[in-house]
């Protein structure tokens, strides 16, 4: 029978690397898709879950409720994909140099102002306030369904939607804003 | 027109998740008319399209990710707290006594590992044959002090944590290491950043080998920095030839093109490499070459 993730913690916190073994793999794909989606490349976002998850294995015993180990895993993803972006995202940009992300029919302007307008979004991030970010996050980043993003921040439907929207409305006006500039 | 303020309900449930059809088209008309609506629908559509993630790593790399994450939290598993029945406190103290006798042994012979260690690192020898020897050095993890110094944790012949100055020869032999190995990317972009505090020629040297070499376009950016930044030398002038002649990279080209025009190297020379690269992006490049000598 298949171990409930609550179990597996269980397991983990009782000493066995095996069980944190198959948590990590029941949620590897996901952690790695947030991490891609932040980082837009796969190396990175490998070394990102590897980080993720030794991060989850010490803070483990701060995790409540078993049932949020999802939410948890990947809240601690964004983190340490934003902290990665800090680190090393500043001069340099992946995607446009991965053959792999690189569109080969694309030019090399098109690439350039692609890569910059993806850079300005992230950036913009930091412009909005702590709840309309994990908005954003919870939404675009970690792909939940608006149900299970109202439980994460602990409000209803309603008030997520009416949050998304200002959101987007202030990011899309910081980004104007830097474009404008630039 | 209707206003932003009659479609705001059905934005909202649009940017949640989608719309039956007879809303939609509602919206769609007022989108039409509202650029500022259009805007959020159109920044909603760039958020879901930041990546798409459906193109896993394989298998093996995720298995070798998840071994990794064993091998750093082992130790913290092993050494984990935990509570002992009051019958073994008694059985403990004889255990201590004998450790404490061991440790005497033990210490010594972390000195050896140590002392092997150094001997390891501050061989001399090119990048090439750094590549090519593959020590058995893994996990490493680099972090500079407040004080300066750089903590250094690593897998020898067991794992050590060790303190060293910024300059010394077991850290440039290290960061050599680190980027001739192609480490972990993160491991490898710290490496860079040390080594930009580094006279030490095997540094010079393995950053040279790094920018040829390394997969990662963000090492070999950031090497390209630390070398345009270094004092002018044949090496790196012949080294950014190379980056013309291999490097995919179209910024790397041109920040390597940038260099070589300011360092006064022949236009022809320079239009020769990237001829001879044939890649694409080249006449971008090659744009770069007379702008820049034209600015000279």
């Amino acid at each position: 029978m298949k171990a409930s993730d609550g179990q597996l913690i269980e397991g983990t916190l009782s000493g066995s690397l095996e069980a944190f073994d198959r948590l990590m793999q029941r949620y590897q794909g996901q952690v790695y898709g947030v991490a891609f989606r932040m980082l837009g490349d796969s190396e990175s976002a490998l070394d990102v879950t590897q980080e993720t998850f030794v991060k989850a294995y010490r803070r483990l015993r701060q995790l409540r409720r078993a049932s949020r180990f999802r939410w948890w895993v990947t809240r601690i993803a964004v983190n340490e994909s934003r902290n990665w972006l800090r680190r090393y995202g500043g001069s340099f940009d992946y995607e446009e140099l991965d053959p792999a992300l690189r569109d080969p029919g694309e030019r090399p302007e098109e690439a350039v102002l692609r890569r910059d307008k993806r850079k300005a979004l992230l950036a913009g991030l930091d412009r909005l306030n702590p709840k309309q970010r994990n908005a954003v996050l919870l939404r675009y980043f970690q792909d939940l369904p608006l149900r299970e993003i109202a439980a994460a921040m602990g409000c209803s439907e309603g008030v997520v939607k009416n949050i998304l929207h200002r959101s987007l409305l202030k990011l899309r006006s910081e980004l104007e804003m830097r474009w404008q500039q630039s | 027109m209707s206003s932003c303020q009659e479609n705001r309900s059905l934005l909202e449930d649009y940017l949640a998740g989608g719309l039956d059809n007879p809303k939609l088209e509602k919206l769609l008309k007022h989108l039409s008319d509202c650029p500022q609506c259009a805007g959020v629908v159109e920044l909603d559509r760039r958020l879901g399209g930041l990546g798409d993630p459906s193109d896993l790593p394989p298998p093996q790399d995720f298995a070798a990710m998840r071994r990794a994450v064993l091998r750093q939290i082992g130790d913290a598993a092993a050494g984990r707290s935990t509570r002992w029945p009051s019958w073994m406190a008694a059985a403990a103290a004889l255990i201590l006594a004998f450790l404490a006798g061991y440790a005497m042994n033990w210490r010594s012979g972390e000195d050896s590992d140590l002392a092997q260690l150094r001997r390891a690192l501050t061989a001399t020898g090119t990048a090439s044959e750094l590549a090519a020897a593959k020590d058995l050095i893994s996990n490493v993890t680099l972090r500079r002090l407040p004080s300066g110094r750089i903590s250094i944790g690593l897998d020898w012949t067991r794992h050590l944590e060790l303190e060293e100055e910024a300059n010394s020869p077991l850290l440039a032999g290290l960061t050599a290491r680190v980027l001739v190995d192609q480490d972990r990317l993160g491991t490898r972009l710290k490496a860079v950043s040390l080594a930009g505090d580094s006279s030490n020629p095997v540094v010079e040297d393995a950053l040279i080998f790094a920018l040829r070499h390394d997969p990662h376009p963000a090492v070999r950016l950031r090497v390209l920095e630390i070398l345009t930044g270094l004092p002018a030398s044949d090496r790196i002038e012949a080294a950014l030839l190379e980056t013309l002649r291999h490097d995919r990279s179209v910024q790397m080209r041109m920040l390597a093109v940038d260099y070589l025009v300011g360092r006064r190297i022949a236009k022809d020379t320079i239009r020769q490499a990237v001829e001879d690269a044939d890649l694409a992006g080249d006449s971008a490049v090659l744009l770069r070459v007379f702008d820049g000598a034209s600015l000279q």
